[in-house]
Protein backbone atom coordinates (compact mmCIF):
# COMPACT_ATOMS: atom_id res chain seq x y z
CA UNK A 1 0.00 0.00 0.00
CA UNK A 2 1.02 3.83 -1.19
CA UNK A 3 1.08 5.52 2.02
CA UNK A 4 2.14 9.40 2.68
CA UNK A 5 2.57 11.39 5.74
CA UNK A 6 2.73 15.17 5.52
CA UNK A 7 3.71 17.37 8.19
CA UNK A 8 1.61 20.53 8.70
CA UNK A 9 4.08 22.31 10.87
CA UNK A 10 7.31 22.62 12.75
CA UNK A 11 8.92 19.95 14.59
CA UNK A 12 11.80 20.04 16.76
CA UNK A 13 13.19 16.66 16.20
CA UNK A 14 13.83 14.29 13.01
CA UNK A 15 13.04 11.04 14.66
CA UNK A 16 10.29 9.95 12.71
CA UNK A 17 12.26 10.90 9.53
CA UNK A 18 14.77 8.84 10.81
CA UNK A 19 13.33 5.97 12.02
CA UNK A 20 10.85 5.63 8.04
CA UNK A 21 14.87 6.10 6.70
CA UNK A 22 16.14 3.61 8.66
CA UNK A 23 13.61 0.82 8.18
CA UNK A 24 12.50 1.50 4.51
CA UNK A 25 16.54 2.55 2.74
CA UNK A 26 18.42 -0.78 2.68
CA UNK A 27 21.78 -1.31 1.71
CA UNK A 28 22.38 -1.75 -2.51
CA UNK A 29 18.70 0.41 -2.67
CA UNK A 30 19.04 3.44 -5.30
CA UNK A 31 19.23 6.07 -3.87
CA UNK A 32 18.65 9.54 -5.53
CA UNK A 33 18.84 13.19 -3.88
CA UNK A 34 17.31 16.03 -5.79
CA UNK A 35 18.49 19.66 -4.79
CA UNK A 36 17.56 23.18 -6.60
CA UNK A 37 20.80 24.32 -8.40
CA UNK A 38 21.34 27.05 -6.04
CA UNK A 39 21.82 24.79 -3.47
CA UNK A 40 25.85 24.76 -3.84
CA UNK A 41 26.22 23.40 0.13
CA UNK A 42 23.44 20.65 -0.45
CA UNK A 43 24.66 19.64 -3.90
CA UNK A 44 28.29 19.48 -2.33
CA UNK A 45 27.09 16.84 0.65
CA UNK A 46 24.99 15.22 -1.91
CA UNK A 47 27.89 14.05 -4.12
CA UNK A 48 29.62 12.92 -1.00
CA UNK A 49 26.38 10.72 0.10
CA UNK A 50 25.91 9.28 -3.62
CA UNK A 51 28.40 6.27 -3.98
CA UNK A 52 28.67 7.06 -7.76
CA UNK A 53 29.40 10.70 -7.47
CA UNK A 54 27.15 10.49 -10.76
CA UNK A 55 25.70 14.11 -11.24
CA UNK A 56 22.73 13.90 -13.41
CA UNK A 57 20.93 16.08 -15.40
CA UNK A 58 17.60 17.03 -13.29
CA UNK A 59 15.22 19.40 -14.72
CA UNK A 60 16.17 23.05 -15.63
CA UNK A 61 15.81 24.15 -11.69
CA UNK A 62 17.00 20.97 -10.19
CA UNK A 63 20.25 18.46 -9.90
CA UNK A 64 19.79 15.27 -9.74
CA UNK A 65 22.75 13.12 -7.75
CA UNK A 66 22.01 9.27 -8.12
CA UNK A 67 24.39 6.65 -5.63
CA UNK A 68 23.44 3.47 -4.01
CA UNK A 69 22.59 3.35 -0.30
CA UNK A 70 25.45 2.03 1.56
CA UNK A 71 25.66 1.38 5.15
CA UNK A 72 28.37 4.39 5.98
CA UNK A 73 25.75 6.57 4.04
CA UNK A 74 22.16 5.99 6.27
CA UNK A 75 24.52 6.18 9.31
CA UNK A 76 25.91 9.47 7.92
CA UNK A 77 22.56 10.71 6.85
CA UNK A 78 20.67 9.44 10.31
CA UNK A 79 23.34 11.10 12.49
CA UNK A 80 22.52 14.42 10.39
CA UNK A 81 20.70 16.96 12.90
CA UNK A 82 17.25 18.20 12.34
CA UNK A 83 17.98 21.21 9.27
CA UNK A 84 17.47 25.24 10.04
CA UNK A 85 13.70 25.36 10.72
CA UNK A 86 11.81 28.79 9.85
CA UNK A 87 8.19 29.05 9.54
CA UNK A 88 9.14 30.00 5.63
CA UNK A 89 11.34 27.60 4.88
CA UNK A 90 10.79 24.44 7.22
CA UNK A 91 13.32 21.98 6.56
CA UNK A 92 13.20 18.36 8.67
CA UNK A 93 16.52 17.47 6.41
CA UNK A 94 18.61 19.62 4.03
CA UNK A 95 17.73 17.49 0.89
CA UNK A 96 15.26 19.17 -1.28
CA UNK A 97 13.93 14.99 -2.51
CA UNK A 98 15.63 12.06 -1.55
CA UNK A 99 14.40 8.75 -3.32
CA UNK A 100 15.30 5.27 -2.12
CA UNK A 101 14.37 2.64 -4.10
CA UNK A 102 10.89 2.27 -4.50
CA UNK A 103 9.50 2.20 -1.20
CA UNK A 104 10.45 5.51 0.41
CA UNK A 105 10.57 8.98 -0.89
CA UNK A 106 11.09 12.11 1.44
CA UNK A 107 10.05 15.84 -0.25
CA UNK A 108 9.77 19.04 0.50
CA UNK A 109 12.58 18.71 3.04
CA UNK A 110 11.42 15.78 4.88
CA UNK A 111 8.08 17.36 5.10
CA UNK A 112 6.19 14.98 2.72
CA UNK A 113 6.98 11.40 2.83
CA UNK A 114 5.91 8.98 0.58
CA UNK A 115 6.08 4.89 1.44
CA UNK A 116 5.41 1.62 -0.10
CA UNK A 117 4.37 -0.12 2.69
CA UNK A 118 4.33 -3.67 2.02
CA UNK A 119 4.17 -6.12 4.90
CA UNK A 120 3.28 -5.55 8.79
CA UNK A 121 5.93 -4.61 9.77
CA UNK A 122 5.93 -1.58 7.50
CA UNK A 123 3.06 -1.07 9.10
CA UNK A 124 4.41 -0.62 12.15
CA UNK A 125 7.26 1.28 11.84
CA UNK A 126 4.94 4.01 9.66
CA UNK A 127 2.64 3.80 12.98
CA UNK A 128 5.51 4.03 14.94
CA UNK A 129 6.59 7.53 13.45
CA UNK A 130 2.72 8.76 13.29
CA UNK A 131 2.49 8.41 17.35
CA UNK A 132 6.31 10.00 17.86
CA UNK A 133 4.35 12.89 15.79
CA UNK A 134 1.42 12.43 18.20
CA UNK A 135 3.82 12.40 21.25
CA UNK A 136 5.10 16.42 19.85
CA UNK A 137 1.73 17.41 19.01
CA UNK A 138 2.34 17.77 15.38
CA UNK A 139 -0.16 17.87 12.90
CA UNK A 140 -0.24 15.74 10.18
CA UNK A 141 -1.71 14.60 7.36
CA UNK A 142 -1.50 10.96 6.50
CA UNK A 143 -3.21 8.37 4.22
CA UNK A 144 -3.28 6.25 1.30
CA UNK A 145 -1.97 7.86 -1.98
CA UNK B 1 -8.40 52.05 -24.24
CA UNK B 2 -8.89 48.27 -26.35
CA UNK B 3 -9.54 45.89 -23.26
CA UNK B 4 -6.35 43.68 -23.81
CA UNK B 5 -3.91 47.14 -23.20
CA UNK B 6 -6.42 47.74 -20.04
CA UNK B 7 -5.49 44.13 -18.87
CA UNK B 8 -2.14 44.45 -19.78
CA UNK B 9 -1.68 47.73 -17.74
CA UNK B 10 -3.65 46.45 -14.77
CA UNK B 11 -1.33 43.51 -14.71
CA UNK B 12 2.37 45.87 -14.89
CA UNK B 13 0.32 47.67 -12.17
CA UNK B 14 0.04 44.61 -10.02
CA UNK B 15 3.17 42.97 -10.42
CA UNK B 16 4.90 46.52 -9.74
CA UNK B 17 2.43 47.21 -6.71
CA UNK B 18 3.25 44.08 -5.16
CA UNK B 19 7.13 43.96 -5.34
CA UNK B 20 7.10 47.80 -4.21
CA UNK B 21 4.37 47.26 -1.72
CA UNK B 22 6.18 43.80 -0.41
CA UNK B 23 9.88 44.08 -0.86
CA UNK B 24 10.30 45.61 2.92
CA UNK B 25 6.94 44.73 4.77
CA UNK B 26 5.56 41.61 3.03
CA UNK B 27 8.23 39.33 2.04
CA UNK B 28 10.07 37.19 4.47
CA UNK B 29 13.70 35.96 3.37
CA UNK B 30 13.97 34.15 -0.15
CA UNK B 31 13.93 30.74 0.27
CA UNK B 32 16.18 27.67 -2.69
CA UNK B 33 13.69 26.84 -5.38
CA UNK B 34 10.84 29.59 -5.46
CA UNK B 35 9.61 31.27 -8.22
CA UNK B 36 7.57 33.79 -6.07
CA UNK B 37 7.36 34.61 -2.37
CA UNK B 38 6.95 33.86 0.41
CA UNK B 39 4.47 37.15 0.56
CA UNK B 40 2.73 38.06 3.65
CA UNK B 41 -0.99 38.34 3.14
CA UNK B 42 -1.91 39.70 6.87
CA UNK B 43 -1.53 36.43 9.10
CA UNK B 44 -1.14 34.37 5.97
CA UNK B 45 2.14 33.70 4.03
CA UNK B 46 1.92 32.66 -0.03
CA UNK B 47 4.60 30.81 -2.68
CA UNK B 48 5.55 28.93 -5.58
CA UNK B 49 7.99 26.70 -5.73
CA UNK B 50 9.96 26.77 -9.51
CA UNK B 51 9.56 22.97 -11.20
CA UNK B 52 10.46 20.16 -9.46
CA UNK B 53 9.79 16.05 -9.73
CA UNK B 54 8.32 14.56 -6.93
CA UNK B 55 5.25 12.84 -5.82
CA UNK B 56 1.17 13.93 -6.98
CA UNK B 57 -0.94 11.23 -5.58
CA UNK B 58 -3.06 10.33 -8.33
CA UNK B 59 0.10 11.26 -11.33
CA UNK B 60 3.08 9.26 -9.78
CA UNK B 61 6.41 11.29 -9.55
CA UNK B 62 5.94 13.85 -12.15
CA UNK B 63 7.28 17.64 -13.00
CA UNK B 64 4.98 19.78 -10.82
CA UNK B 65 4.80 23.59 -9.13
CA UNK B 66 3.16 24.55 -5.88
CA UNK B 67 1.24 26.94 -4.65
CA UNK B 68 1.55 26.98 -1.35
CA UNK B 69 -0.25 28.95 1.90
CA UNK B 70 0.52 29.30 5.61
CA UNK B 71 -0.17 30.85 8.83
CA UNK B 72 2.92 33.36 9.75
CA UNK B 73 1.79 32.58 14.16
CA UNK B 74 2.83 29.06 13.82
CA UNK B 75 3.69 28.28 10.10
CA UNK B 76 1.28 25.81 9.78
CA UNK B 77 0.31 24.66 6.27
CA UNK B 78 -2.99 25.36 5.74
CA UNK B 79 -2.76 24.58 1.84
CA UNK B 80 -0.57 23.15 -0.64
CA UNK B 81 -1.64 23.09 -4.23
CA UNK B 82 0.29 20.68 -6.24
CA UNK B 83 -0.21 21.49 -9.99
CA UNK B 84 0.64 19.68 -12.79
CA UNK B 85 0.27 20.68 -16.96
CA UNK B 86 -1.38 18.48 -19.19
CA UNK B 87 -1.95 18.36 -22.94
CA UNK B 88 -5.37 16.54 -24.43
CA UNK B 89 -4.99 16.49 -28.19
CA UNK B 90 -4.78 20.50 -28.61
CA UNK B 91 -6.43 21.58 -25.56
CA UNK B 92 -4.41 22.69 -22.32
CA UNK B 93 -5.36 20.57 -19.12
CA UNK B 94 -4.37 21.05 -15.03
CA UNK B 95 -4.50 18.20 -12.46
CA UNK B 96 -4.09 20.02 -9.26
CA UNK B 97 -4.22 18.21 -5.84
CA UNK B 98 -4.50 19.99 -2.46
CA UNK B 99 -2.32 17.97 0.03
CA UNK B 100 -4.02 19.43 3.68
CA UNK B 101 -7.67 18.32 2.50
CA UNK B 102 -6.00 15.61 0.28
CA UNK B 103 -8.17 16.49 -2.88
CA UNK B 104 -7.74 16.27 -6.59
CA UNK B 105 -9.06 19.69 -7.13
CA UNK B 106 -9.04 20.17 -10.82
CA UNK B 107 -8.38 17.65 -13.75
CA UNK B 108 -9.82 19.76 -16.11
CA UNK B 109 -9.11 20.95 -19.81
CA UNK B 110 -9.37 24.68 -20.89
CA UNK B 111 -9.29 26.76 -24.47
CA UNK B 112 -5.88 28.37 -23.13
CA UNK B 113 -3.76 28.18 -19.43
CA UNK B 114 -4.49 31.68 -18.11
CA UNK B 115 -8.53 30.36 -17.69
CA UNK B 116 -6.84 27.43 -16.17
CA UNK B 117 -3.81 29.17 -13.98
CA UNK B 118 -7.21 31.62 -13.03
CA UNK B 119 -9.42 28.74 -11.45
CA UNK B 120 -6.17 27.91 -9.10
CA UNK B 121 -5.91 31.27 -8.37
CA UNK B 122 -9.36 31.33 -7.26
CA UNK B 123 -9.66 28.48 -5.29
CA UNK B 124 -6.01 29.79 -3.80
CA UNK B 125 -7.67 32.96 -3.04
CA UNK B 126 -10.94 31.15 -1.67
CA UNK B 127 -8.60 29.39 0.90
CA UNK B 128 -6.55 32.49 2.12
CA UNK B 129 -10.14 34.09 2.45
CA UNK B 130 -11.39 32.32 4.85
CA UNK B 131 -8.40 32.54 6.88
CA UNK B 132 -7.52 35.82 6.57
CA UNK B 133 -6.94 38.69 9.51
CA UNK B 134 -5.96 41.96 8.82
CA UNK B 135 -4.79 42.21 4.88
CA UNK B 136 -5.00 45.12 3.01
CA UNK B 137 -6.95 44.70 0.17
CA UNK B 138 -5.43 46.31 -3.00
CA UNK B 139 -2.25 44.51 -2.07
CA UNK B 140 -3.90 41.27 -1.89
CA UNK B 141 -5.40 41.87 -5.10
CA UNK B 142 -2.28 42.64 -6.48
CA UNK B 143 -0.24 39.76 -4.96
CA UNK B 144 -3.01 37.24 -6.53
CA UNK B 145 -2.28 38.86 -10.33
CA UNK B 146 0.83 38.92 -9.89
CA UNK B 147 0.32 34.95 -8.83
CA UNK B 148 -1.33 34.00 -12.20
CA UNK B 149 1.51 35.68 -13.95
CA UNK B 150 4.31 34.07 -12.13
CA UNK B 151 2.26 30.12 -12.69
CA UNK B 152 1.60 30.98 -15.99
CA UNK B 153 5.54 31.93 -16.58
CA UNK B 154 6.33 28.58 -15.02
CA UNK B 155 3.98 26.29 -16.79
CA UNK B 156 4.29 27.76 -20.40
CA UNK B 157 7.85 26.20 -20.83
CA UNK B 158 7.13 22.90 -18.68
CA UNK B 159 6.64 19.44 -20.84
CA UNK B 160 3.05 18.31 -20.69
CA UNK B 161 1.57 15.37 -19.80
CA UNK B 162 -0.51 13.36 -22.00
CA UNK B 163 -3.92 12.66 -20.41
CA UNK B 164 -6.03 10.08 -21.61
CA UNK B 165 -8.53 11.51 -23.83
CA UNK B 166 -12.59 12.01 -22.61
CA UNK B 167 -11.02 12.13 -18.85
CA UNK B 168 -10.53 15.35 -18.23
CA UNK B 169 -13.45 17.85 -17.93
CA UNK B 170 -13.76 17.15 -13.95
CA UNK B 171 -15.84 19.86 -11.98
CA UNK B 172 -14.02 22.22 -9.29
CA UNK B 173 -13.55 21.01 -5.73
CA UNK B 174 -14.23 23.15 -2.78
CA UNK B 175 -12.05 22.70 -0.33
Amino acid sequence: MNRSIYVLEDVTSKEYWNLLFNHFAHEGDTLEIRCWKEEREEIKKALYYAESKEQTQGTLYEVSIKGIVTEEIKTKILEEPISEVSFSDRKVVSFFTMNVGTSFSSEHYGTEVYLNASSSKDEDIIKRALEILDSQDVEYVYGEF
Amino acid sequence: MKKNAKKVICIVLAVILVFSLSTPSYAASKSAGLAFGPVKIGNLEVKVTNPHVGQVPGMGRVNHINLHISKTSNGKDIANFHIVKQKSGKRDCLYVYESVSKKVVIDKCYDDWKTGIKEVVKLASAVVDKALENANAIATVAIWAAIVVVIIDLLVPMDPIPVIPFSTDGELVEI
